[in-house]
């Protein structure tokens, strides 16, 4: 899974918000606003990632158990399918 | 109507729901969220109301247009400085014959989009651009739901057909639409008809009626033909009966009022801070730059400015607050029993209706009054 082109990450008033640039504005589904970690998983999602390398990288990233490490994971990755910015 | 394109386009909603919280940021740490650019003072209508309409040789005789290479750079500084979301408007945008290179290079930025305009230019070049690159938001004027409305209000019989031409086509495009209405003498009797055609277009109708006079080298009958207190009211009044009838939420009641809506929580959400002479977003998070480059905190005043085109974007934002540092409202303004709930106590209405800080409107006063009379 990938972030789909056409959509930037811009750093506005300390928050991350998600964009979409051009013809993209036709099928994004909402405003996100990204968290830190939110931040750092799209940052993991610009270049191809799999589920499982995602979970390892954020576990590297932040002193966190592995349950609360899936939960912000899903909780990102099923606001990027809504916002139809993932492409899998 | 075409709802299926208008629900494609979340962002707006999205943006609306977020839109205090970002703004209350952005205001915090001074950073300029909200931007207007104001491509042309020119129009192919000629409205007996409008604020801001030049003339060609008016226009040259005051300054010059900046050009697309001049806006598309702009952008990239407002951009890289934080602007998010940026509204287009004029005059007329789509009367520029490098409107489409802006505006596709600006779609690059990553903006949230607002296009202000009439519609009667939209042709099927626009209608393409537009579908390719959607802006989130249109915001169309109709001045009136007859041919002969719109030769008493904008001078041109004919520009009521182009508009309707106008709206259908926009209703192809994926955007939230919303249709806009200033009421003026000329016009305030076919509220309900053009309420009726917006609703074909859009469930979006906003109407306004206070309307001030023209600023910036403008020179418009707007005190001539605006109505009166008291007939502003009675027609705000009018327009939210029909939507209290209604069982369709749907439909919204957008009422708006310049001198009021951008005050509402200004304490609340944390937007009370210098200059403490503005009490909305002006300078703050929020800004806009005439088509002669001027930077202002809203498009109601006409000075002090900066200069973003020659000192920088960046430099320009951050002198702007400062400039309003030692202008004050009028003793009487300050101590007056309206102020705060009932009148804006707005610098900038102050300054177009009387053409300095310093001295009373008594249109404005009595606007104050008529509104506390009826909160009684």
């Amino acid at each position: 899974m990938k972030i789909k082109e056409g959509f930037l990450l811009r750093e506005i008033a300390d928050c991350y918000i998600v964009v979409p640039v051009g013809s993209r504005v036709i099928d994004f589904k909402g405003l996100m606003i990204l968290n830190h970690s939110g931040h750092f998983i799209w940052n993991q999602l610009i270049e191809e990632n799999t589920y499982e390398k995602l979970l390892d990288s954020i576990l590297q990233e932040y002193e966190v158990d592995e349950e609360t490490a899936k939960k912000d994971l899903d909780e990102f990755l099923d606001k990027a399918r809504e916002s139809g910015v993932l492409e899998e | 109507m075409k709802a299926s394109t208008i629900s494609k386009n979340q962002i707006a909603k999205e943006w609306n729901s977020n839109e205090i919280t970002l703004a209350a940021r952005a205001a915090q740490r001074h950073v300029p969220l909200g931007g207007t650019f104001e491509l042309t003072p020119r129009c192919n209508l000629n409205c007996k109301m409008c604020y801001v309409r030049l003339d060609p040789l008016t226009m040259k005789e005051i300054g010059r247009e900046k050009n697309a290479k001049e806006w598309i750079a702009l952008a990239r500084e407002a951009a890289e400085a934080g602007t998010l979301n940026l509204l287009i408007t004029g005059g007329e945008p789509l009367l520029r014959e490098d409107f489409a290179e802006i505006y596709t290079a600006i779609c690059q930025m990553g903006f949230i989009i607002t296009l202000n305009t009439n519609a009667t230019l939209m042709n099927s070049e626009y209608a393409e651009l537009f579908k390719k690159y959607p802006p989130t938001a249109v915001n169309v004027t109709l001045y009136g739901a007859s041919a002969e409305t719109y030769e008493k209000v904008c001078g041109s019989a004919a520009a009521f057909y182009k508009t309707i031409e106008g709206l259908e086509m926009l209703s192809s495009v994926p955007t939230e639409l919303e249709v806009r209405t200033t009421f003026i003498k000329d016009n305030m009797h076919e509220l309900d008809k053009v309420r009726e055609i917006a609703n074909k277009y859009t469930k979006r109708f906003a109407i306004n009626a206070f309307v001030n006079k023209p600023i910036r080298g403008a020179t418009s009958k707007a005190e001539n033909v605006r109505l009166s207190p008291r007939e502003i009211f009675d027609l705000y009044q009018y327009n939210a009966e029909y939507y209290n009838t209604l069982n369709d939420s749907d439909e919204i009641a957008l009422e708006k009022n310049m001198d009021t809506d951008n005050h509402i929580g200004v304490k609340e959400n944390g937007f009370d801070l210098p200059p403490k002479i503005i009490t909305c977003l002006g300078a703050k998070s929020m800004y806009w730059i005439t088509w002669d480059g001027k930077m202002l905190p809203c498009g109601s005043f006409s000075s002090p400015y900066t200069l973003p085109f020659e000192e920088g974007f960046k430099k320009a934002w951050d002198r702007l607050p400062g400039l309003f540092e030692d202008i004050e409202l009028p003793e009487k303004c300050k101590n007056c029993e309206f102020s705060a709930e009932k009148c804006p106590n707005c610098p900038a209405i102050l300054q177009s209706e009387t053409g300095s800080f310093e001295n009373v409107s008594e249109y404005i006063c009595a606007i104050a009054q008529e509104r506390g009379r009826r909160k009684k």
